[in-house]
């Protein structure tokens, strides 16, 4: 398929359009091997994960009515991490890319903007340079569910998904609804620079299904009351004055037959009635509900028309660019805090057994607003739990990592320690 | 190493928990680099600037209103102010593409003749040869800049095609302000239309492709 340039998908647009300088959507995906990362190998298999995948080897560029992205025609960098976790993209040192591939010990990350593509499409990538960079050391690798240049990219992996399958939502309450209250806010003192906290807590994911199945709950709705109930003993003095509320992520390409590695998420919307008990055996059953009633057919078809909402009516549609984003900073600015944190599973990763991979890694952004998000992604039989937080108090992590280890054994710690460098 | 008070095994190397902050003897992997810190320079200049320029300028109008009102000398001390922070943080520091650059200066220009014009009045020198030589020099560095990128010239059709539509102020201003001698922004218009029909008769085809990507068609 010859690059041209891609329409940006709904949830894109939105990013793109409250994207400063100084404020940026990104994520990090990562693996962690059995041997240090030799950069040059690194190089190369991105150069053909481009090749692959050329929909990531772009630019943003600016319509008059919709940011679009163009073929990026400049050398890909490729850099020595410098420990500033979710680091800005410096756009005119990278030469414009979309994303950044770093690397540091056994550990090599890609940071990517999420107006270019969510989890799912991150992940794609990232198994196919992981693929090329072992292909490149004449290290034998699978290549089981791996987007590898034996198949030719398809115009599917880059369709606007949300377009496609919109349908017209009852607008009404359901509308009204979608915009939501007022969240739980956890406040606490903020990193002053950028780079954010990082406490990744290390799992077996065998013990951890098991767990959640003593409960008669799934590892998400575990996680998520856990978390929740973590937040309520570190942050919560009696009734909160707002609804602690959860967002985890719904993959829709489980729901429509999409193979797009752009954006196709909704959230789903857990909030925790006020009178609810806020102990973690108490909100098990609640978020179970909650969780259940957010991925009902109608729920979902209201969220992903709700997204798609903007390009189909035609005074935003035929709005120029610059007010749109000029309203969405407005509004993005004036709004209040919609969650108190971001639980993003990514699930189970698999690509066959390997002698070469230990982990894959999951790094959420977060904000003033919400400044404690947590990233879950299993390989083997690990799950790692990455807690990504803007504050300096570990106190929700260590909540939540004492009770997860009362629950299902030996939990294993790692920290970025950014409360100890010089930056705070 | 074990925190016991946390009840986790500490995977990185480490004189204290990650979690609670109590010490511990760790021997474990550093799996992060500790970044190194730099300072922010740009913030405080910006700082500086403002108070300087805030307080230039109050001294500016006070004095202008009092002395001599009738002139509104005031008003291209004030655009002054603004082009130099303009200049300084855009044109010089922001790294944004040499095309983007050129067209920034010639619009930022125009609207300080602009402003120099409406406040002082007369038939002024600034409209009648340094506008046009503004839109000729501009002209003249986004050839240079495109023959030098040809390989890439698509990604600055578009800007110069709008450097060439504003290339049309010059002749507008010299009818509409009736300014004694024309003939400078006669040329800087008629340089840019002639560039502006060339590219549209040479890059037809990229140009209805930017089109269609910038109007998302
Ligand atoms: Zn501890």
């Amino acid at each position: 398929m010859k690059y041209s340039w891609y329409r940006l998908d709904n949830s894109a647009i939105m990013y793109q359009m409250v994207l400063t300088p100084r404020a940026q959507s990104l994520f990090r995906m990562g693996v962690k091997l059995k041997s240090p990362v030799v950069p040059s190998a690194l190089k190369c298999a991105v150069d053909k994960a481009f090749l692959r995948h050329p929909f990531f080897k772009s630019e943003l560029k600016r319509g008059f009515f919709r940011p679009y992205l163009d073929e990026n025609k400049l050398p890909f960098i490729i850099e020595e991490d410098d420990g500033v976790l979710l680091k800005l993209l410096d756009f005119s040192s990278n030469n414009r890319y979309l994303l950044r591939v770093s690397y540091f010990g056994n550990r090599f990350f890609i940071d990517y903007f999420h107006g270019l593509c969510d989890g799912t499409g991150a992940l794609e990538f990232l198994k196919t340079v992981a693929f090329y960079y072992f292909d490149a050391l004449g290290i034998p690798f699978p290549d089981k569910n791996i987007l590898t240049l034996s198949s030719s990219p398809s115009e599917e992996e880059t369709e606007d998904a949300f377009t496609k399958y919109y349908r017209k939502p009852e607008l009404g309450k359901g509308i009204n609804s979608m915009a939501g209250g007022q969240a739980f806010h956890v406040r606490g003192k903020n990193f002053s620079s950028t780079g954010y906290g990082l406490i990744q807590a290390n799992v077996s994911t065998s013990a951890l299904l098991d767990a959640a199945h003593r409960l008669n709950c799934s590892v998400t709705v575990f996680l998520t009351a856990l978390i929740l109930a973590s937040v309520a003993e570190a942050h919560v003095k009696g009734v909160p004055k707002h609804n602690l509320t959860a967002f985890v992520p719904i993959n829709l390409r489980k729901r429509f037959p999409s193979k797009t590695l752009g954006n196709f998420t909704v959230f789903a919307k857990i909030i925790i009635p006020k009178d609810c008990p806020l102990d973690f055996e108490s909100l098990v059953p609640v978020v179970k509900k909650l969780l259940e009633e957010q991925l009902g057919e109608r729920e979902v078809i209201l969220k992903l028309g709700f997204t798609s909402l903007m390009s189909k009516m035609p005074l935003f549609k035929f709005m120029p660019l610059f007010i749109k984003g000029f309203i969405s900073r407005i509004g993005r600015t004036l709004s209040t805090p919609k969650q108190t944190f971001i639980l993003s599973n990514m699930g189970k990763i698999d690509i066959g057994e390997n002698e070469v991979i230990d982990e894959f890694l999951f790094n959420l952004n977060c904000n003033k607003k919400t400044p404690d998000n947590v990233g879950v992604l299993s390989y083997g039989d690990k799950t790692l739990i990455s807690f990504t937080r803007k504050i300096v108090s570990t106190e929700i992590e260590r909540i939540f990592c004492k009770k997860l280890a009362s629950l299902c054994g030996e939990v294993k710690v790692i920290s970025n320690f950014r409360e100890e460098c010089n930056a705070l | 190493m074990r925190c016991k008070n946390c009840n986790v095994e500490i995977a990185c190397k480490s004189s204290v928990c990650p979690l609670c902050h109590k010490p511990l003897v760790s021997d474990g992997e550093v799996p992060f680099p500790t970044p190194a810190t730099k300072k922010i320079l740009m913030g405080k200049f910006s700082l500086a600037y403002l108070v300087i320029a805030v307080i230039a300028n109050i001294v500016c109008i006070t004095l202008n209103f009092v002395l001599t009102p009738k002139i509104l000398w005031c008003v291209p001390v004030l655009v002054s102010f603004i082009y130099v922070y303009y200049f300084v943080s855009v044109t010089v520091l922001a790294k944004r593409g040499f095309h983007k650059r050129i067209l920034g200066q010639a619009l930022i220009l125009t609207a300080i003749f602009a402003a120099i014009k409406l406040a002082i009045g007369g038939n002024h020198w600034i409209f009648i040869s340094w506008l046009p030589a503004v839109y000729l020099v501009s002209d003249l560095l986004m050839l240079i800049f495109i023959f030098k990128k040809k390989n890439e010239a698509s990604k600055y059709i578009a800007t110069l095609l709008l450097l060439c539509i504003f290339g049309a102020i010059p002749c507008i201003s010299a009818y509409v302000f009736d300014l004694s001698v024309k003939l400078p922004s006669i040329i800087a218009t008629s340089v840019s239309a002639a560039i502006f029909i060339i590219c549209l008769i040479v890059c037809r085809k990229t140009i209805i492709h930017e089109l269609k990507k910038v109007f998302n068609l």
